[in-house]
């Protein structure tokens, strides 16, 4: 049978739940996905799918330039700027840190006295592991935006079932990051501080219309606040997954647990769950 | 001469405002017909970056001294590349510190509060 | 007349979330009597969660920049907007555009060019900022709105809020955010300390020396803690030999403790426990580096 083009996001509001742990090892245990690590941030997918092959592709977004021979000092572009990103004192100048890249002031000068250049944010890179496309979004230290890095990462997969790994939060970096995505899964931490964070993400999945369900993970078998929440409002649980020693020793030192089979059994089934519960919204033959 | 400050109220009894780019008004004043003026800070209004735009009015205000208590380091990049002179001053009113100008009793801006983009 | 006594602010950090930041904040803010305290984690703040607060706060809505939206009986598709936005934030479905406010990020290219005037623009309340005014302490926090794109600019609304306040404490602490971006370099700035809270695995690390190298171009002294290091310590041992490497400040390490992350706040906690005996070395070594660094 053969399977539309998929994506799956992976998400969770707040960080260290889980949703690098359970996406990794869910791209692993699916033939031929990829793997997108958009927490461009802190990306550290990579360390789980080691390779010696990276190819790496930069990420430019575009600053001005001024022509001072055209330059007619109308100061157009200045008034422009909703940033506050140009200045002028007898010419004008750009302050490079706070501008947005909106290309706006090209457009405004009259005078064709704006070039538009290239400023490198971050970086793609790619490589393959056991079959798998590893694409991971590197911001470089000191830019403000990853916007456009998480764009280009997730532009550059090719394969039919694309696994997204979503930055922490609930930012513009998450909703770029769940731009278009099939479906959403919510990794949960079943504490206090998680299950709060949670509803951030819930409210974001519900108010795009986003089919998603939820992994609780490190699961201590006694707090309820999520199980409850659930249930309550009829969110599909794709699987709960215990706070175990075992997986903890292999994840914090860069191992993939879905290498076992009785995991990758376990995440392949957390696959067809979902397929499942995407079949019944009318989507796919 | 020229010099400004930031200021909070349009009196030159009140005190200078302790934020530069996000106060409501500027303070001239000029040396020669000894008046003071106050102009809106349409800066204060801004959603960011308001310590550039803030700048660009003074730099516009054709100015040649800039009073500050406490100065942000946006502010500051953009002022560096004219000649206005940035001096410091302790809380006191407009009127004092317009005064202790006059007198060259003001120092020179030593230090500068690292900016929202604050860089190597 | 009195000295005043100068103050020291201190922002917990992790460029890795869910290391344990907010707890950590709340057990720092008890132990150095702080009184000026602030969540800048603005996305997912949890500071509120576990501190005690007698009185409501000050709320205020944060107006960010104005967003666009095509009058559609307006326009008249000649998809100029859709070619210019930088953002791709206008889609087009036939002949009809329409702008993603979620991508939008409020340049107003398309509003300036549009030869119809069909373009509107809309005011956003991008978050709001909560102020706690009690008389033994101020406590600022600060959520953002869904999507919206201006966290950094929150974070320093809610501090300039605060530092506007005035009010005198020894021990200003920021329960600052995950990752490198915006919102953390906002929270950074004009702060003496960043105590960084790492966990013991090579996620941790990696992310650990993005957010040191961070603190250094911002110009505070990180110094770092290794939280649950004995989840895994081998990499609690790579991580020590690591920071003692490149000389960067390392204060000690904390034990996993399962009835830390359950409890609420910080009257439920055991003194006894092993992880509070190590915490309390751990700020005392604090303390003794900020006295030292007092004395330069």
């Amino acid at each position: 049978m053969v399977m539309p083009k998929l994506s799956i996001a992976f998400l969770s509001g707040k960080g260290g739940t889980g949703k690098t742990f359970v996406s990794t090892n869910f791209a692993n245990s699916i033939e031929s996905a990829t793997y997108v690590d958009t927490d461009v941030e802190e990306p550290n997918g990579q360390i789980f799918f080691p390779s010696t092959d990276i190819s790496s592709k930069n990420v430019l977004v575009k600053i001005p330039e001024f022509d001072r021979e055209k330059c007619t000092g109308c100061r157009a572009c200045v008034d422009f700027c909703k940033y506050n990103a140009l200045i002028f004192i007898k010419r004008p100048f750009l302050v490079a840190e706070v501008c947005h890249s909106c290309e706006g002031c090209y457009h405004v000068c009259e005078h064709g006295a704006i070039k538009l250049v290239n400023k490198k944010i971050g970086e793609v890179e790619t490589s393959i592991y056991n079959g798998h496309e590893i694409i991971s979004g590197k911001m470089e230290v000191g830019q403000m935006s990853g916007t456009p890095i998480i764009k280009s990462a997730k532009e550059t997969a090719t394969s039919d079932l694309i696994v997204v790994d979503c930055p922490p939060g609930s930012s513009c970096l998450v909703l770029e990051a769940i731009h278009s995505v099939d479906y959403c899964v919510l990794v949960v931490e079943s504490t206090s501080f998680g299950f709060h964070n949670f509803k951030m993400v819930y409210e974001i999945c519900k108010s795009l219309n986003k089919q998603f369900g939820i992994v609780i993970n490190k699961y201590d078998g006694v707090n309820t606040l999520v199980t409850d929440f659930a249930d309550k409002n009829g969110i599909e649980i794709l699987d709960i997954i215990p706070f175990d020693k075992e997986i903890n020793d292999i994840t914090s030192s860069g191992g993939l647990i879905s290498n076992k089979p009785l995991y990758a059994t376990r995440f392949n089934k957390m696959y067809h769950n979902i397929l499942k519960q995407i079949k019944l919204g009318d989507n796919y033959e | 001469m020229k010099y400004i400050l930031a200021a909070n109220d349009k009196d030159v009894l009140a005190n200078i405002s302790p934020v530069f780019a996000r106060a409501y008004y500027f303070a001239i004043y000029d040396t020669e017909t000894k008046e003071v003026k106050f102009v809106e800070n349409e800066a204060s209004q801004s959603q960011g970056g308001a310590g550039i735009k803030a700048a660009q009015i003074v730099v516009d205000l054709n100015v040649d001294k800039l009073i500050v208590m406490r100065l942000g380091e946006n502010s500051y990049n953009v002022l560096k590349l004219t000649d206005i002179q940035i001096l410091q001053t302790p809380s006191d009113s407009i009127e004092n510190i317009f005064t202790n100008c006059e007198n060259n009793e003001l120092d020179e801006l030593e230090n500068i509060s690292k900016g929202f983009h604050g860089h190597a | 007349m009195n000295k005043e006594i100068s103050k020291t602010t201190i922002v917990v950090l992790s460029g890795k979330g869910g290391t344990g930041k907010t707890t950590i904040s709340n057990i720092l803010i008890e132990k150095l009597q702080s009184k000026v305290f602030i969540d800048c984690d603005v996305d997912a703040p949890n500071l509120h969660l576990v501190q005690k607060t007698n009185v409501k706060p000050i709320e205020r809505g944060f107006v960010g920049l104005p967003k666009y939206k095509i009058l559609q009986n307006q326009c008249i598709h000649c998809g100029i907007c859709y070619s210019l936005c930088a953002y791709q934030a206008i889609d087009k479905k036939n002949i009809t555009y329409t702008i993603d406010p979620y991508r939008c990020e409020g340049c107003s290219l398309c509003y300036v060019k549009c030869p119809a005037n069909a373009i509107k623009e809309i005011e956003q309340i991008d978050g709001h900022t909560y102020i706690y005014k009690e008389e033994d302490k101020l406590f600022g926090t600060a959520q953002t709105n869904i999507g919206a794109g201006n966290s950094g600019k929150l974070v320093t609304e809610i501090r300039n809020q605060i530092r506007d306040e005035n009010r005198k404490t020894e021990f200003e602490i920021i329960d600052g955010p995950p990752g490198i971006g915006c919102p953390v370099i906002a929270s950074i700035t004009n702060t003496n300390y960043a105590l960084l809270v790492t966990e013991p695995s090579l996620s941790g690390l990696s992310d650990l020396k993005r957010i040191i190298q961070t603190a250094l171009i911002l110009k505070t002294i990180p110094v770092v803690i290794i939280n649950r290091a004995d989840l895994n310590i081998k990499l609690s041992t790579v991580i020590e030999k690591y920071l003692k490497d490149n000389d960067i400040i390392y204060l000690g390490n904390l034990p996993y403790d399962k009835n830390i992350i359950q409890k609420n706040n910080l009257e439920q906690y055991d003194e006894e426990s092993i992880f509070f005996k190590k915490m309390n070395e751990i700020i005392k070594k604090l303390i003794e580096l900020i006295n030292k660094e007092k004395e330069i």
